[in-house]
This record gives C-alpha cells, structure tokens and sequence, in this order.
C-alpha cells in the first residue's frame, strides 16, 4: 500500500515523498488563493464605500470564534501526529476525533453566518452588495469546501485506527496535517482580509 | 517514517498560545486602535499593514512548528518560500499605490474620517479633502 502510494523517502534529504507532493500541491493552492486576493484588494481599492457598507453586515465575532476553532484544530492535529509516531493509537483517536469535531464546528459557525446573510438579503445578487458579497461567499465557500476536503480522510482514518489491523501510516498522517495546517493558514488571511479590514 | 524531533510538545503550546494572542491583537489593532499619518502613509493604510504583519507573524509559526519546516531539510524550504513570495506578489503587487489615485484616496478618507472622527491625521497630507 505503501509502495503504490510513494511514499518512501528521497535518499539525500531524507523528505517523504508524499511530503514533497503535497508542499508543491499546497503551492498551487496558494497561487489559487493569491487570484481572489489580488482582485478582492484591487477592487476593494476601486469601490471602497460598497465594500465598507457591505462589510459592516459581517458577524466578525462569530468569525473571530471560527478563528479560535481552527487554531485548536491545528493543535490537535499535530499532536494526533506526535501521539501516532509514538503508537499511541488511543491518544491519536482522541486527537484526531477533536481535530474532525473542530472541523464540524467550524462549518456549523460557518452555517449560522451563511443562515444570517441568506435570511437578511445579503448575497450576490443583491444591488450595491454584490461585489462584496461575491468575494465574501466565494473566498469563505472554497475555504469551507477545503475543510469538508480535509474532514474526508481524517474519518478515513480514524475509522481505519477502530479496526483490528489498526492504523499506524505516521507519514500519511502527517501530510494530511500539512493540508489542514494550510487551511488554517488561509483563514489567518480570510478573516481579516474580510471581516477586519474595514475599521 | 517521520524523524523524531525529540520533546515537540512545549513548542506546539508555545504556538497555539502565541496564535490565539495574536488572533486578539489583530482585533484589537483593527477595532480599537486607529493609528495617525506616518510620513506619507495615511493612518488606515498603517491599521492594514498591521494586521497584515501579525497575520505573516501567525502564518510564520504555524509553517516553522506545526508544519515541521523548521525540523525538515533546509532544502524543502524552496518549496514554501518561492510560493509564498509569488502569492504576495499576485496579492499586492498590483496595489502598490495602496489604492492611492487621489480619487479613491479621497473616498477613502472621507469614509474612514466619517466613521471615525477622532481619529488623527498627522502630517496633514491629502487629509481633509
């Protein structure tokens, strides 16, 4: 399973190469995000009053709580990582059960922000807060649609730790922590990019 | 199989605590704090280049720690520090002027100074249009 997956690792640096695949896929991630920033500040910069009304409708608390949410989540991500490498299989379970139940309220947040803007009128097709609405819902959507992505396997493999045979793949596990430390990684942007850039 | 980083587990506190610190202090530099003029850079420019800073600060930690950047070999760091270099060129690189043709300048401090009336304006340059 291992040798179809490649995930032995390169001779001189001694990085897996599952590793090195998942940096340079993060890389095209990162050049994915950087298109919705540059134009969010570009015509940010052109249409300020539409964006700064627009952006006063924004719970920045609840915002702020989802900020806390996926910090803890990292935490305990890493540290399903560290518990793994040490076949610990119990403490790995817990963390990585609190890393998918951090992702679970991430979205049930995110499902209360989106309830409140759907009911109050506020999304793209709306007059004057189109535009902003449009980065608000697109760049807030994909990261949403990241941490359902990251939610898949992490089941995966804490159903496969409840079977018999266990699941002790440390690297598999850490490049999946690679993947939810960079959805991380974007909300840090996200979230004052969006909700505190306007003061 | 991953290497041992020997005892990990202080640093990751150290992290997450540092994160949910600066988490607040990007609030507070937003919400309560609105800086003055600094030479030729007006206050609300200086208020997005702080949260931007913390924001680089926090992305810094969790890529050096978390992502274990710092314990691999110096030569995966290529793999971050040319992406990265390209996201802030695509992301700002075309706001150079910080969004600052008179005109949208104008707009701009009229709505940060309506919505803040106290706040400062130093060196006096291009405030009050």
């Amino acid at each position: 399973m291992s040798a179809a997956l490649n995930l032995s690792h390169e001779p001189v640096t001694k990085i897996a190469n599952g590793k090195i695949a998942m940096w340079a896929f993060l890389a095209s991630e990162l050049m994915f995000f950087s298109g919705f920033f540059g134009t969010f500040i570009v015509l940010r910069n052109t249409n300020y009053q539409a964006f700064f009304d627009a952006s006063h409708h924004l719970n920045w608390m609840l915002a702020l709580v989802n900020t806390f949410i996926l910090i803890g989540s990292s935490l305990t991500m890493a540290m399903a990582i560290y518990k793994l490498e040490r076949r610990e299989n119990g403490a790995f379970q817990v963390y990585l059960g609190l890393t998918i139940l951090g992702a679970c309220g991430f979205l049930v947040v995110k499902y209360f922000e989106y309830s409140a803007k759907w009911h109050d009128g506020l999304f793209p097709s709306q007059e004057n807060h189109s535009l902003f609405y449009s980065f608000y819902f697109l760049m807030t959507g994909f990261h949403a649609l990241h941490v359902i992505g990251g939610m898949i396997p992490m089941l995966f493999m804490l159903f496969k730790s409840f079977t018999k045979k266990g699941y002790y793949h440390p690297v598999k596990v850490e490049v999946l922590g690679l993947y939810w430390h960079f959805v991380d990684l974007m909300w840090i942007f996200i979230f004052p990019a969006l909700y505190l850039i306007f003061p | 199989m991953s290497h041992d980083h020997g005892n990990i587990l202080p640093s990751y506190m150290k992290v997450f605590a540092t994160l949910c610190t600066m988490t607040l202090v990007t609030v507070a530099a937003a919400k309560l704090v609105h800086f003055p003029d600094i030479l030729f850079i007006p206050g609300y420019v200086v208020n997005i280049a702080v949260g931007l800073a913390i924001a680089v600060f926090k992305v810094v930690c969790v890529m050096y720690i978390f992502m274990h950047l710092k314990f691999d070999h110096p030569m995966l760091r290529f793999f971050v520090y040319i992406p990265v270099f390209l996201f802030f060129v695509m992301s700002f690189g075309f706001n150079l002027e910080f969004g600052g043709k008179e005109s949208n300048d104008k707009v701009t401090r009229t709505v940060y100074q309506q919505k803040h009336p106290n706040a400062h304006h130093g060196s006096g340059h291009g405030a009050g249009h």
